[in-house]
């Protein structure tokens, strides 16, 4: 019979689609239950580090602690003989009519003082209360290998982008997961009682040709670069 | 034809020699010569290059046993050339990673530390100060690299002056690449531009292609004593290269791809220069990008450099 034909039909289809709605679901979880195993699993683990790798140190190369004064040269052997600051400043008290740009006639004789247009003096970021520290400018007691953090109360742009590694020079590695790098500090660039950069005299210029005075029919007497290319030829 | 016989006779040498004859002789006779004279270098070349030189293939189609071959022999033709033990390594890009460089130049003070720490570290010919850097003393307000200065020896900074360090840009857009016409140039992966120095023809386009004056051409062996031979080298970097062919900044990659920072970085006393990989969103160098105003030299060409300047 057709009719019945059809029927059977149906029946199939029916149970086919019953069996594949099954058997998804039954898929579907499975592949959801391991994805929460895998979560949970990922919970479990160390924390991240880049590229599964441990990152080598950033050294800041900081003063391992405060300056010694020189106080004289050894008799006998000519070495400098040094004293901590706070063997004198224990004693007597500082003298405030001294800093302010004049240069201190005892013990700190040669110090060119040029530092903040004439309004700081020595206890602007020397404690007077300790000597072998600094005092910021709340007060707080900065030890000498902390230097930076004295510096940063005023210079922040420069803090700032010292922080993200765009000011003071650097050693070693860009990708510290190979290496560790070493950075200056303030005070390795930059004198703190004359914080200018210094004039400097510049190294050894390549040869170039066309450029060099010297150098016959291509050269430019006035030293400056020629019609031959500019900055070109080499 | 008999005046033409009769004329033959005011040539009293070769009797009997038609002036055509004559002249065809006259002129294969220095077509020779000409010939000669232009193929007499192969001649010298000869003499200085192995037949393994010759025959070697291009850096990229050497199988990993050929390049050590041919590293193995570049060794031992530094050692019998300049009586140096020299390593040659040939690192190659690290995955994930694109240099860039930043130079700030309210900080740069033209001091040129950079020029030597290159000229050092490549060994650069000692003759000519070779260096892949030149710093330009700058009027203030000017910035055309054309009118630079390059051989200021008074103290710097002077007033009204900025310095801006030139070195490679390694373009992304390299027009060096582009007119090479033995593919002897190329940019690998991690943004560098390098140079096979064995398949170098030294033509020079790329030199006269760099916007920059970037490239350098060697007019002869470098000139450097035993003991300044940097004996940490790179195949595509700062081996020592041979007479005739052109070499350029590779932003030390024989440092760099080794996590390094380059020689130039390192030796710079204002902390100016600013190194890293640009598709590492926490490096440096993204850090400048972003809070900096950089600009790159000779925009307009649309080289696309990875090299930036800024001011703060």
């Amino acid at each position: 019979m057709p009719g019945n034909r059809s029927e059977r039909k149906w029946t199939l289809l029916a149970t086919l689609a019953v069996v594949g709605i099954l058997l998804f679901w039954l898929g579907f979880s499975i592949v959801h239950s391991m994805q929460q195993a895998d979560v949970e699993n990922a919970e479990s683990q160390a924390p991240y580090t880049l590229a599964g790798k441990d990152l080598h140190p950033v050294v800041i190369h900081a003063p391992d602690g405060p300056p010694v004064a020189v106080v004289g040269t050894h008799p006998e052997t000519g070495e400098p003989l040094t004293a901590s600051c706070t063997t004198c400043h224990t004693a007597r008290p500082a003298d405030a009519t001294h800093g302010f740009g004049n240069t201190p006639d005892e013990f700190h004789q040669g110090l060119a003082f040029n530092h903040g247009n004439g309004a700081l003096s020595c206890i602007s970021c020397h404690n007077p209360d300790d000597y072998d520290t600094l005092r910021a400018a709340n007060g707080e007691t900065i030890t000498y290998p902390n230097v930076i953090s004295l510096c940063a109360q005023c210079h922040s742009d420069q803090h700032n982008d010292y922080q993200h590694g765009a000011h003071g020079g650097m050693n070693g590695y860009w990708d510290l997961s190979q290496g560790p790098r070493v950075r200056n500090s303030c005070i390795d660039c930059h004198d703190p009682h004359a914080p200018a950069f210094p004039m400097m005299q510049p190294t050894f210029k390549p040869i170039d040709r066309g450029l060099d005075p010297g150098s016959g029919a291509h050269g430019e007497s006035d030293g400056r670069s020629g019609s031959h290319g500019g900055p070109g030829h080499e | 034809m008999s005046d033409t016989n009769s004329k033959s006779v005011s040539l009293p040498v070769i009797g009997q020699v038609t002036r055509r004859t004559a002249m065809k002789g006259l002129g294969a006779t220095l077509g020779l010569g000409a010939f000669a004279a232009a193929i007499s270098p192969l001649a010298r070349k000869a003499k200085d290059v192995s037949p393994q030189e010759l025959l070697q293939k291009h850096y990229k189609d050497l199988d990993g046993d050929a390049r050590a071959k041919v590293i193995a022999r570049l060794e031992q033709e530094a050692k019998v050339q300049y009586g140096k033990n020299v390593t040659i390594h040939d690192p190659l890009p690290i995955p994930g990673t694109k240099f860039g460089y930043a130079i700030n130049l309210s900080v740069c003070n033209g001091n040129g530390k950079c020029v030597e720490a290159c000229h050092k570290e490549n060994t650069h010919d000692r003759d000519s100060n070779q260096s892949y850097i030149r710093v330009l003393e700058m009027e203030r307000g000017s910035m055309d690299m054309e009118k630079g200065n390059t051989i200021y020896t008074h103290a710097v900074p002077a007033e009204d002056k900025f310095y801006l360090p030139v070195q490679c840009q390694q373009c992304d857009e390299p027009p060096c690449v582009d007119v090479c016409p033995v593919e002897a140039t190329w940019k690998e992966s991690d943004g560098i531009v390098v140079v096979d120095y064995n398949w170098c023809i030294g033509c020079r386009y790329c030199e006269a292609a760099c916007p920059y004056h970037a490239r350098r051409f060697n007019w002869k062996a470098p000139n450097v004593p035993a003991e300044e031979i940097n004996p940490e080298q790179g195949y595509l970097s700062n081996r020592v290269r041979p007479q005739g062919v052109m070499e350029k900044c590779h932003f030390c990659l024989h440092r760099t791809r080794e996590g390094r920072m380059p020689a130039c970085l390192e030796a710079c006393p204002t902390g100016a220069r600013i190194f890293g990989n640009l598709l590492d969103p926490d490096s440096e160098i993204r850090w400048v990008l972003k809070n900096k105003q950089v600009f790159v030299l000779k925009e307009e060409l649309g080289t696309v450099p990875s090299f930036f300047y800024f001011f703060d």
